[in-house]
């Protein structure tokens, strides 16, 4: 493939640049590798010219380069000693790189000829494991791998032990008995099994410095690529012969542990590596991949998950990772073995360096070219992109979008301002001319904030898909945990989100889907016996609806009974029997939410502390969210959350209550409608009104927020602004309903202390300052109010 | 940028030494006091000072809309737009559990910015600007919190407060225990 694009050009020519400079200095330390300095400094020229290259795709000089690599550091660890054979294979290889660099030069990107180049570098690498192979098996897991595989192959031509070993390889390795069974029944390795996992060397502290700059970038790209694996891999599991699918991990895995290399987090590094040997094994079919297999490498993923943590906190700790690294290595050893014994009846009668150099080649990072076969196969699935895919995407940093968000809200503001002088000036100089043309002037100023302002929203938001994207791996583990046949279907229809409420609704909804998956789907025999399928389903739905984002999580499982979910509030002393009387259907579901609440008849791993609801209310209200519950006994449960698109910029409902001002979110604004006193009862102490048949309880502003001035008369009509937050509704009573202004939400500053019942501030167009209402604040309080009433009733009875 | 200045004088110090003339050398110059400027203010009879740097801008109590908040702290009146940011309107008097402040043409609204937090406090008046050594600032007496140290100006005994101390709303409970009104 050659190419004539300018950007691959670009990108050729400053590879080119460092590389001519690796180079030299490779030629540099090339006469006096005995010398530990020239060694280090040569193997430190060596793995940026593989890194480089290979992420560019240049194959045939990053597997020469990591084939000299892989010999130069065995020469320094000691498990092979230098030789005028080696300095003279080591010497034939850099000549292959100018080779190839010299093709490159061309702008000729195609696979070059390395001929065996790369086999004998491996041979020259393993070449003293082949001799003795006891101080083989203590060195590299490679090394380890290619031993065993050949004592396996050994054993196969007896063909006593297949049985034994094929059901090994049945029963993964999960536990530490297992393991030891897989030892004990592995003639080829002894019990020095497990202390042969090399100590993985691990700088604790703080990210080296010199990588600091990379790391940011690291953790983004590390990030993106974990979330996808996840959901990739539980794909692979139900398609374990998608060849795509395979590479794309085994990409996702090599990618991993090149950079991670690169930046020194060798734990990572380590773990990646081993995951990338099994994946190779399963990606060149020479093992079915099963659930045992499966829970390895997801746990390896958990892992790399935890290690980037440290890595976002900027404290590398050691890990304990031995069991799954172990399990890994054991895995590709033990299956790569069976799975191979049978095709091995070739490898068995050659010799048996010949079997280790096989196996250990398999190991490459990139196949060898003269291994055609592995390689159009490889091409034949994955037509390589060419390399100049010039990406649309850019990423910035989300300080500097809020900066710009910052300014459009400010800006927002001003053109407020300016449209309220605006109007000032056209009542008192209306005839004048020049008064016109500011008219004029302040329309388009005004027009053009409110596209940027849109703009600037749109560059915050993100696909609704990068928080689903965990829900697949989650609802496997889950199922397997549980013996439940779960399917989990999504639909997101591209549906797009504000970043800071993506970050927030993941937490809810995997409490919401565990939920469903724990509560919800009843057990595979159940389920038949209801006349359903033995799978349940779990669908997660998103979509827009007008300002709102809309996410729904239905099941179609046992569903919730009313009448048990009040049992178990008034068990728990949350709900009274009388309340329990008077409770609809509906809000019997709400019960859910309450502090304290579980239905669960025991404390699981999934679900039972009764914390997870309530986490689920208390992020949707912060998100000034709403919640809503519908079930059917024995068909299902649907929760459905609606959201607003963005949280910065709200539009609001300009209310009035005595003689002040205030502004309700109109995210929480249902409806709104007129009363007059007479529609006003009291239940219990607390006002409410019945609005088509519901009784909703009243917030009266003038109450609660103490609001000075007399009303004129009473009988003047009022308002009734209905509200709901998460799975909660009120009415608020205003006096005046004023209008819809577009507002910025500002906190209140320094020192105000609780201010109870207000969210924040915001400046109007007027110049003023008016308050923004916390409309879940609000229910608090007349709900506590209720209480306090309730205790009084009560000790007043008694 | 100081020890350019400190170069600078010293090429001064040795030209002028050259000359005969009589000076400070500049090491003897940098043991020289700093002078700090302070805005004077005044509540309930007392002087207060803070220090300039602090201020953002001082207006007219009277010219402002303040917009009150509901179950806010008994010293704060409210919240006000200053250049397009929401500000918190403090009585310095009630915050430092004294009189609130006059409501007369005179009253104030002094602004201060400390670490990115800005507050409005009210004041009965804002006197002048002043320039004091501060060497002539003694340590408080440890009395109050808000107190930094004290000064002596034409025979009156000036306060120079502590603003952080002040804007720190935790430190109200270590001496008052009266909720909100």
């Amino acid at each position: 493939m050659s190419t004539d694009d300018e950007f691959t050009r670009e990108i050729i020519d400053e590879f080119l640049n460092d590389a001519k400079q690796l180079l030299s200095t490779l030629d540099e330390h090339s006469k006096k590798l005995e010398e530990p300095e020239s060694l280090n400094a040569y193997i430190q020229a060596l793995n940026p010219l593989r890194m480089q290259s290979g992420f560019l795709d240049f194959d045939s000089l990053s597997e020469i380069a990591l084939g000299m690599e892989r010999v130069v550091i065995a020469v320094r660890d000691g498990k092979i000693q230098t030789s005028d054979e080696l300095t003279a294979l080591l010497d034939e290889a850099r000549l292959a790189l100018d080779r190839a660099i010299e093709q490159l030069r061309d702008y000729d990107t195609s696979a070059m000829d390395s001929g065996n180049l790369p086999k004998r570098l491996t041979q020259a690498q393993v070449g003293v494991a082949i001799d003795a192979p006891i101080t083989a098996i203590e060195t590299t897991p490679e090394a380890q791998i290619a031993a065993i595989s050949t004592e396996g192959a050994e054993d196969d031509l007896d063909g006593e032990d297949e049985t034994d070993r094929g059901e090994a390889a049945q029963n993964p390795v999960t536990t530490p008995e297992h393991t030891e069974r897989i030892t004990a029944n592995e003639p080829a390795a002894p019990e020095v099994d497990i202390p042969e996992l090399e100590d993985v060397e691990v700088i604790v502290g703080p990210v080296a410095e010199d990588v600091m700059d990379f790391v940011g970038d690291f953790i983004t790209e590390a990030t993106e690529i974990l979330d996808k694996l996840d959901e990739d891999l539980v794909h692979l599991e139900e398609a374990s012969d998608d060849l795509d699918l395979l590479n794309e991990i085994f990409r996702a895995a090599h990618t991993l542990k090149g950079t991670s290399s690169f930046l020194g987090f060798t734990q990572m590094a380590d773990l990646t590596h081993k995951m990338e040997n099994v994946l190779d094994l399963l990606r060149k079919g020479e093992m079915q991949l099963n659930a045992g297999i499966m829970d390895c490498i997801l746990r390896g993923v958990d892992h790399i998950k935890e290690l980037l943590e440290d890595i976002r906190a900027n404290q590398i700790q050691r890990h304990d990772l031995d069991a799954t690294r172990h399990d890994l290595l054991v895995i590709a050893a033990t299956l790569g073995a069976s799975t191979g014994g049978s095709t091995s009846a070739v490898i068995a009668e050659q010799e048996t360096a010949e079997a280790v150099e096989e196996t250990s080649a398999e190991n490459l990072d990139h196949p060898v070219s003269s291994a055609s076969e592995n390689e159009n196969k490889k091409a034949a699935a994955t037509p390589r992109p060419p390399v100049a895919h010039a990406d649309p995407v850019i990423r910035v940093d989300v300080e500097r979008l809020d900066v710009i968000m910052n300014l459009a809200e400010e800006l927002v503001l001003g053109r407020n301002r300016l449209l309220q002088l605006n109007t000032e000036l056209l009542e008192q100089y209306g005839e004048d001319e020049l008064v016109g043309r500011v008219d004029e002037a302040t329309g388009q100023v005004g027009m053009l904030t409110g596209d940027l302002q849109e703009s600037v929203m749109k560059m915050r938001m993100v696909p609704v898909t990068r928080v689903f994207s965990r829900f697949p791996r989650m609802i496997r583990d889950l199922a397997r945990n549980l013996d439940k046949q779960i399917e989990l279907v999504i639909e997101d229809h591209d549906t797009e989100m504000d970043k800071s409420v993506a970050d927030e609704i993941g937490d809810p909804l995997v409490h919401l889907i565990r939920n469903a998956v724990d509560h919800g789907i009843e057990d595979p025999e159940k389920r038949q016996a209801a006349g359903k399928e033995a799978k349940g389903t779990v669908l997660l739905t998103a979509n827009h609806e007008g300002n709102h984002i809309v996410i729904r999580i239905r099941d179609d499982g046992a569903g919730m009974d009313p009448e048990k979910l009040k049992a178990k509030a008034m068990e728990r002393g949350i709900l009274s029997a009388v309340e329990a009387g008077q409770m609809t259907d509906q809000e019997a579901y709400n019960l859910i939410f309450a502090p304290g609440f579980s239905m669960a008849a025991a404390i699981t791993d999934v679900s039972g502390r009764g914390v997870g609801m309530d986490v689920v209310k208390t992020n949707i209200t912060r998100l000034n969210g709403t919640l809503a519950l519908d079930s059917t006994l024995g068909e299902g449960t649907e929760v459905t959350i609606r959201l607003p698109l963005t949280l910065a910029i709200i539009g609001g409902l300009q209310i009035g209550a005595g003689e002040e001002i205030f502004i309700i979110p109109l995210t929480s604004v249902i409806e709104a409608t007129r009363v007059t006193e007479g529609d006003i009862d009291v239940m219990r102490g607390r006002k409410v009104i019945k609005l088509r048949g519901k009784v909703l309880p009243l917030v009266d502003l003038r109450e609660v927020l103490d609001v000075p001035g007399e009303r004129e008369s009473e009988d003047e009509a009022r308002y009734v602004v209905v509200v709901g937050l998460a799975e909660r509704r009120a009415g608020v009573l205003v006096d005046r309903l004023m209008g819809q202004p577009e507002v910025v939400i500002k906190a209140l500053g320094e020192l105000v202390g609780a201010a109870t019942g207000i969210a924040g501030a915001t400046i109007l167009g007027d110049g003023r300052v008016r308050l923004i209402l916390d409309v879940g604040q609000l229910m608090d309080l007349i709900e506590n109010g209720k209480k306090c009433r309730d205790l009084a009733e009560t000790t007043e009875t008694a | 940028m100081n020890s350019e200045a400190t170069e600078k004088d010293r090429d001064l110090a040795s030209f002028l030494s050259k000359l005969g003339a009589e000076t400070t050398t500049g090491e003897e110059e940098e043991k020289q006091v700093e002078v700090i400027q302070v805005i004077g203010l005044e509540l309930s009879g007392e002087h207060f000072i803070i220090d300039i740097l602090n201020v953002r801008e001082i207006v007219r109590l009277e010219e402002l809309e303040i917009t009150r908040v509901p179950h806010s702290h008994y010293y704060v009146h409210g919240v006000i737009n200053i250049r397009g940011k929401v500000v918190p309107v403090v009585d310095l008097g009630l915050r430092m559990h004294m009189k609130g402040h006059m409501r007369d043409e005179r009253a104030r609204l002094a602004v201060v910015e400390i670490d990115e937090r800005v507050v409005g406090f009210t004041v009965d008046a804002v006197s002048e600007v002043l320039r004091l050594p501060r060497d002539e600032i003694e340590a408080s007496d440890g009395r109050s919190t808000y107190a930094a140290g004290v000064a002596m100006v034409d025979g009156q005994i000036m306060t120079l407060l502590e603003l952080s101390e002040l804007l720190d709303e935790t430190a109200l409970n270590t001496q008052q225990t009266s909720e909100d009104q």
